[in-house]
């Protein structure tokens, strides 16, 4: 017994291995997706259909190791695969995502269970004789097929037993039923067109065997398959049931493994952000937005400063405003005293930028920090300091500019650095403030011209009018503390072809002038005003007689630095004579001489009156004043009476005519023989020449008088200051030489030649305001004189 | 025949000739017995004339030299009698010389008076005002005025004044008065001495008024009646000739006084 069951129980076991090896394999037996998959279950796969073995996967480690990654959460570990959310609770997709394609995988196979399928019965084939063949698109909604998307499944030449009838052989009977072959479909698969067909009663699965007619059960029979619906349990969490899953994102869904919608457990990967600021973006291999992961801080300026190069050149002052030394524009140049009187580094200048980041100055790039001078954009790396390293980050450089550079215009400066974190670099930009320097040669071109100003200096305009080529203008050097400039004297009275140095004080010695004495040389001038003209601002403004180009007279800013230094000079006038009281008459040519420079403005003219006498009438057929002035404004004041016609009687005085009056008939006069014996209240009668070489005796007007009159010539010599009484003479009156003291006449002359006026002051310069010959008109010897001599007689008639 | 009547002739052309020279000879010789007759006349004539001038001229002289006023000749042959009348207004407060001065001549019109010796006096002309008249009636010139004066402190002074009458020619700056007749200067200094007068471009018959206020005596004229007389031989006639000459004494100084500097040529300064 024993035996028998043991062959009975092998005997079994034969035909179960049989029946395990007939199903070693998954596969389709009858239709039923079954077999031996060692390990795991006979599955129908999702995409393909076939019948496959599912091993189903460990039981995963703690950690979900699928993905390989480490969750973060605890609860992000679903079947072993980081997911988001709780496993329990993730999100169920719905079965209308936002967005179905119309073939999700592009394969020509619907990927929703119920596509909308759209079938056409085919027209027979005359050599076709069957089941009327089907045709039919099957899309995978009704949207889809409506827009006219492709098909995701065609299906054609599907032998269809319903609906499409018979195809009979080149005959067009009527199709008689007639049993056809069946074949069973799974439900709800794609091959089974008919969707709307709800399954045999009481049944599943359908079968046909009778062209379309039947409906019948294919239950029973070991030879009629039974077809198996097909189950699925959705399952959107375990990836080896839907795959898709794991290699869907978290964010996007896919088909799980009964079409259903599953939320992809595949993380996103942003680790395109590792290297980009907080403040940055990139996308995620999900799509998903990831923020930069750096804080990340941009260097900025703070301030940049000039500074310059000496020895005492430091941070200690605290960041200083005063440190620059800018104009209103913030222009600074190379040769302000600020930059330049440094020794032994003139034309060098320390730039300092004060940078700032957020994340401290470690994340300041240090090889990134250059500075650029607009002048010739040079880029020039600047250097860390080591010891300003907290609050704002200090960088310096220092730039040494050659003598010959010379830019017509202050240039600004751009500067740009570069942030460690993120890379955040900060492209040239203009520094703050925007300061600008100028880099240039230093020298100034400089002409200009002497001008007579006798007739009045007022700057800027008044007394630089007329060349003054009469001054004897020969020599200019511009005279400093180092170098002594010559300049190059171009005509009477202009120069040029000199440079002056813009930061250097000149002293212009004019005509072998000293410094420390006169500076004017032998010029014929004096009174020099110095007129500085900016040529390239126009500015005019006048100076003492140093030139100090830097001090306001000269903009360094101009495209071009040049100057017009002119002089204007009082040129030394002519001796000049004066009457007060009366007077002056000529028969033919009068020359005088008042100047335009006297003081004061009320004695600057050829006759004056006082309070006691009156001036008078000033006649003569042609005038001329010898110092230039011929307007005609200074005949006299305040009667400015002329007439350029001789007013002179026709009686003409001469010597005889007194002698004979006086002398002869009125027995008064006497003959003068040596000028030293005169003495007032006397009548002399010189026959001959008379050569005055002292003062006359001291004659009261008022009560007495005298009168020399001379049958020649009268000479007053230079050391005569002066004289009184009546001066007559036959032929010439002269004043000659030169003296420091004025010659005063306090009387009248009477010439029958020329009277001669040339005495002049031994300083010329006297000659500007003071006359050198002063007529005082005395009316009162007239009236003192012996009245013998007053009685005239005259009216002779006879009867 | 012929030759006879020639010689006829001849001899009566002869007598008519001989006759007219004797006619001739006779004329002349009576002429000439006349003419040494009047003559003879004559020279006594005109020799009294000269003596009378002569008396004349010396009283003139004689009495400027002297005062005297009577002159008698050494030879008594010839005497002269001189008068004197003041040169002035007369009272009418108008000074006015009658006579012409010429352009850039100078008129005198004394404001104060002269002592007998010709000093000056101390009788100033009192009014405050006076009215100088030009006399042009057309070809207008300028006058420049002037006026001496001694003020309280003794000192000499002078005012000037200048006016030009027409509108052409004109001293530059003088006063423009057009074509009036005359020109006041008002006020005239105290004390005054002297006013000159001097016309330019015109010559002119200048006079002054002194606007109710007389003028003091300009100077005199002197009048001289020179007498001489003569008794002709033989006739005993005698015949006086009288010879008046009259000349004026005034006040006068040379123009150029009343200017500071005047050069007969040129005035030169270099």
């Amino acid at each position: 017994m024993r035996k028998l069951i043991g062959f009975i129980l092998i005997l079994l076991s034969f035909f179960f291995v049989l029946d395990i090896k007939v199903r070693a394999d998954c596969g389709f037996f009858h239709g039923i997706c079954g077999g031996t998959c060692t390990g795991g279950t006979c599955q129908v796969e999702y995409v393909n259909l076939n019948c496959v073995c599912v091993v189903p996967p460990t039981a995963p480690p703690p950690t979900c190791y699928k993905n390989g990654r480490t969750c973060s959460r605890d609860d992000q570990c679903c079947s072993g695969y980081c997911a988001e959310g709780n496993c329990a609770t993730r999100p169920v997709a719905t079965n209308t995502p936002t967005s179905i394609p119309c073939d999700i995988d592009m394969n020509n196979v619907c990927n929703t269970p119920n596509p909308d399928c759209v079938s056409t019965c085919m027209d027979c084939d005359e050599d076709y004789v069957g089941a009327r063949k089907k045709f039919g698109n099957c899309y995978t909604t009704a949207t889809c097929r409506d827009n006219l998307e492709g098909p995701c499944y065609v299906y054609s030449n599907l032998p269809d037993w319903m609906n499409c009838g018979y195809c009979p052989p080149n005959s067009n009977p009527t199709p008689t039923p007639f049993c056809q072959q069946y074949i069973c479909y799974e439900m709800n698969t794609i091959e089974f067109p008919y969707a709307n067909f709800g399954g045999c009663a009481s049944g599943i699965g359908h079968c046909d065997n009778c062209g379309g007619v039947d409906c019948g059960t294919c239950s029973g029979g070991a030879t009629t398959p039974v077809p198996t619906q097909a189950s699925c349990t959705p399952d959107c969490i375990n990836p080896t049931v839907s795959s898709c899953i794991t290699t869907t994102c978290y964010n996007a869904t896919c088909l799980g493994n009964c079409y259903q919608y599953c939320y992809g457990m595949m993380p996103g990967d942003c680790s395109c952000a590792n290297n980009l600021c907080s403040t940055q973006t990139c996308t995620g291999t999900c799509n998903e937005t990831c923020t930069g992961q750096l804080t990340c801080a941009p260097t900025t300026l703070d301030r940049f400063e000039i500074r310059r190069n000496d020895g005492s050149w430091s941070f200690t002052d605290g960041r200083s405003p005063g440190r620059d030394i800018t104009d209103a524009q913030n222009r600074l140049h190379i040769c302000d005293s600020f930059l330049s009187d440094e020794s032994p580094n003139p034309r060098s200048v320390v730039y300092v930028a004060w940078l700032n980041n957020t994340n401290g100055c470690g994340d300041i790039d240090a090889n990134s920090v250059k500075m650029k001078w607009l002048g010739n954009n040079a880029e020039i790396a600047m250097t860390k300091l080591a010891s300003y390293q907290s609050g704002p980050c200090a960088y310096t450089a220092t730039v040494t500019y050659p003598t010959d550079t010379n830019i017509p215009s202050a240039q600004g400066f751009q500067i740009t650095m570069k942030s460690i974190s993120g890379g955040v670099t900060t492209d040239w930009t203009t520094v703050t403030p925007d300061l600008k320097l100028k880099v240039w040669n230093c020298q100034v071109p400089v002409s200009g011209t002497l001008y007579d100003g006798s007739s009045g200096q007022l700057c800027p305009d008044g007394g630089f009018t007329t060349p003054g080529n009469e001054l004897g203008f020969s020599s200019l050097v511009f005279d400093s503390s180092s170098d002594d400039i010559t300049a190059i004297v171009t005509s009477p009275s202009s120069y040029g072809g000199v440079n002056l140095i813009w930061t250097k004080s000149y002293l212009p010695l004019i005509n072998g002038g000293i410094p420390a004495g006169n500076i004017d040389g032998n010029l014929q001038g004096s009174n020099r005003v110095t007129r500085v003209t900016d040529l390239g601002t126009g500015q005019r403004l006048c100076t003492s007689s140093q030139i100090d180009l830097w001090n306001g007279q000269v903009s360094p800013y101009s495209a071009n630095p040049m100057a017009q230094i002119d002089f204007s000079f009082i040129r030394d006038q002519e001796a000049w004579y004066q009457v007060v009281g009366a007077g002056v008459k000529s028969r033919t040519l009068l020359q005088y001489g008042v100047p335009v420079t006297v003081l004061p403005e009320t004695s600057k003219f050829l006759t004056l009156g006082d309070a006691t006498r009156d001036n008078g009438l000033v006649s003569a057929t042609n005038f001329l004043n010898i110092n230039g002035n011929n307007l005609k404004d200074d005949m006299g004041s305040p009667n400015n009476w002329y007439i350029q016609q001789n007013t002179n009687d026709y009686d003409i005085y001469n010597y005889n005519y007194f002698y004979n009056n006086f002398y002869v008939k009125a027995g008064v006069g006497e003959i003068l023989t040596d000028w030293s014996n005169a003495e007032p209240d006397n009548i002399y009668f010189v026959n001959g020449n008379l050569n005055i070489n002292s003062n006359s005796p001291v004659v009261d007007p008022n009560t007495q008088t005298m009168i020399i009159i001379v049958r020649e010539n009268i000479t007053i010599q230079s050391n005569v200051t002066q004289l009184d009484g009546i001066y007559i003479a036959d032929g010439s009156i002269t004043a000659i030489g030169d003296n420091s003291a004025p010659l005063t006449i306090n009387g009248m002359l009477y010439a029958g030649g020329s009277v001669g006026l040339y005495r002049s002051f031994s300083d010329k310069t006297v000659n500007n305001t003071t006359p050198a010959v002063k007529v005082n008109y005395s009316p009162g010897l007239i009236f003192n004189l012996p009245p013998e001599i007053m009685r005239i007689l005259s009216g002779w008639k006879e009867e | 025949m012929k030759n006879k009547i020639k010689n006829n002739l001849r001899k009566g052309q002869v007598a008519i000739i001989v006759m007219l020279v004797s006619a001739l000879l006779v004329t002349v010789g009576l002429s000439l017995s006349k003419k040494t007759t009047v003559e003879t006349k004559i020279d006594y004539n005109e020799e009294a004339l000269k003596k009378a001038f002569n008396a004349a001229e010396s009283g003139i002289d004689y009495y400027l030299a002297t005062g005297q006023k009577t002159y008698d000749s050494d030879d008594n042959l010839s005497e002269a009698n001189v008068t004197t009348e003041n040169i002035g207004d007369n009272g009418s407060g108008i000074l006015d010389f009658k006579e012409f001065t010429p352009a850039n001549g100078v008129q005198y019109f004394w404001l104060v008076n002269h002592n007998d010796d010709g000093s000056l006096g101390n009788n100033y002309f009192s009014g405050s005002m006076i009215t100088v008249t030009h006399g042009w009636t057309s070809n207008y010139g300028s006058l420049e005025i002037g006026v001496y004066y001694k003020n309280a402190l003794g000192v000499y002074g002078v005012k000037r004044y200048g006016y030009n009458f027409d509108t052409s020619s004109k001293v530059y700056n003088f006063s423009d008065l057009g074509n009036v007749t005359n020109v006041t200067i008002n006020p005239i200094p105290s004390n005054p001495i002297l006013m000159t007068v001097t016309p330019i471009f015109q010559g002119a018959n200048i006079s002054i008024s002194g606007n109710g206020f007389t003028f003091p005596v300009q100077g005199e004229k002197i009048n001289s009646v020179g007498s001489a007389g003569v008794v002709f031989d033989g006739t005993q006639e005698e015949s006086k000739i009288n010879k008046k000459l009259s000349i004026e004494r005034r006040y006068k100084f040379p123009y150029f006084l009343l200017s500071g500097i005047v050069s007969e040529t040129s005035v030169l300064s270099q």
